[in-house]
């Protein structure tokens, strides 16, 4: 036993040594490597996890945004639809009662001018009746004034 | 007096030895060339962890990547095997770094250099060479260690997982002697894994660095190169197998016994 461990060159002290430069670097590695490089890699997973959570979170939202847009849209056409209507009859009713008031007023005016045609009608032919009467005594004193010469 | 390995070879002929170049002494602990390749690893690993922790960023840059791709998917394999992120997280840095640390030194261990750069020293009126970086697994110090922080830790996943006494039950049960038999061979096998794993990466490694030293010996041109690919990937594998092995032993060692 002692030749093989002399031929090996076997110490305990070598061996020691090695097991405590294994711990050495295994503690150093922990600390500067691997804590490192694991809690990075679990934050990126993390990070990533999150990411799509989000990105999912942001689809849901904007569909609801889609439907909710389609929604109001469908309100706001038939809503303007209606008000257009209302527009309409309302117009259509103005226009009427300005038509029908165009008519009387236009029938009053008629009526009026007739009246004034009328009275003129009337004053001229007094006036003509006046101017005949008129002429006929002149022309009647004409024609007894050359009887009596 | 400073030399290259190569020259030296072509002089004396190769020489392999099991035991590990021994280049200094510290307080009376000796210093060898295994140990000093170990520790200019790890210094490259820190360092490239520091770089990435600097610049660490959501948005990854290529060297963040590269290893946000090796941890993020040793943690998501660990999670399958273990069927819980929590044990995963938990048992994620000695798996992790038993892969990166054995991958390191085994791959470290083909640079230029290492091996082949190191001192002349005489010993006995000979003058020997002794270099001054070697593949650290080819030393079997090394990996026993490992070995032993990984046993360490299987044990520790099964008694924290079932509770001391239930976990030791697995090894020595009373119930039946049927029981008592498989007990005691559970305990064997257990302890039979200490070796497996400091053996099987020690005799890859070594095998691969005697391979290239006899090859280049023979052939320094052109041959070595397909071999060196080779040993970079009998490197990832082996890392690879130390690391999923004592994955699988600690997901064993947490289920209950029957």
């Amino acid at each position: 036993m002692e030749d093989i461990i002399k031929a090996f060159g076997i110490d305990g002290r070598l061996i020691l040594i090695q097991i405590v430069n294994f711990a050495i670097l295994m503690v150093a590695l922990v600390y500067f490597l691997y804590n490192p490089i694991l809690n990075m890699l679990k934050a990126r997973e993390e990070k990533i996890v999150q990411g799509i959570k989000d990105a999912e979170a942001a689809a849901a939202a904007k569909a609801s945004a889609d439907a909710e847009k389609k929604v109001i849209l469908t309100d706001a056409h038939t809503e303007a639809a209606a008000v257009n209507a209302r527009a309409k009859s309302a117009a259509d009713a103005t226009a009427s009662d300005i038509v029908a008031k165009a008519q009387t007023d236009a029938a009053a005016v008629m009526a009026d001018a007739a009246l004034k045609a009328q009275q003129l009608k009337l004053q001229a032919e007094r006036d003509s009746q006046a101017e005949i009467a008129k002429t006929a005594i002149l022309a009647a004193e004409k024609i007894l004034t050359q009887k009596n010469a | 007096m400073l030399g290259i390995a190569t020259a030296y070879a072509a002089e004396v002929g190769i020489s392999v030895k099991l035991a590990p170049y021994i280049v200094g002494e510290f307080l009376g602990v000796p210093i060898t060339a295994t140990m000093l390749t170990t520790w200019l690893t790890m210094a490259v690993l820190i360092g490239l962890a520091f770089l990435v922790n600097a610049k660490i960023a959501t948005v990854p840059g290529k060297l963040q990547s590269v290893f946000e791709l090796i941890i993020g998917g040793v943690y998501d394999y660990m999670s399958e095997v273990l069927e819980s992120k929590e044990m995963a997280r938990k048992y994620f840095p000695i798996i992790m770094t038993i892969f990166l640390f054995v991958l390191a030194l085994n791959w470290v261990g083909l640079l230029p250099g290492v091996t082949s750069i190191g001192l002349y020293e005489v010993h006995d009126g000979a003058e020997h060479f002794t270099p001054l970086l070697y593949p650290a697994a080819t030393d079997l110090n090394i990996t026993i260690g490992f070995a032993i922080a990984a046993v360490v830790a299987i044990q520790l996943a099964g008694v924290l997982a079932l509770g001391l006494f239930k976990y030791a039950g697995k090894f020595i049960n009373f119930h039946s002697p049927i029981g008592f038999a498989v007990g005691i061979i559970e305990l064997i096998s257990e302890l039979a894994r200490l070796i497996s794993f400091s053996f099987r990466l020690f005799g890859n490694i070594f095998a691969g660095k005697v391979l290239l030293l006899v090859v280049l010996f023979f052939v320094p041109y052109v041959v070595p190169v397909p071999l060196i690919f080779f040993e970079v990937f009998v490197g990832f594998i082996q890392a690879f197998v130390f690391a999923i092995l004592t994955l699988f032993f600690i997901k064993l060692a947490m289920e209950a016994p029957h």
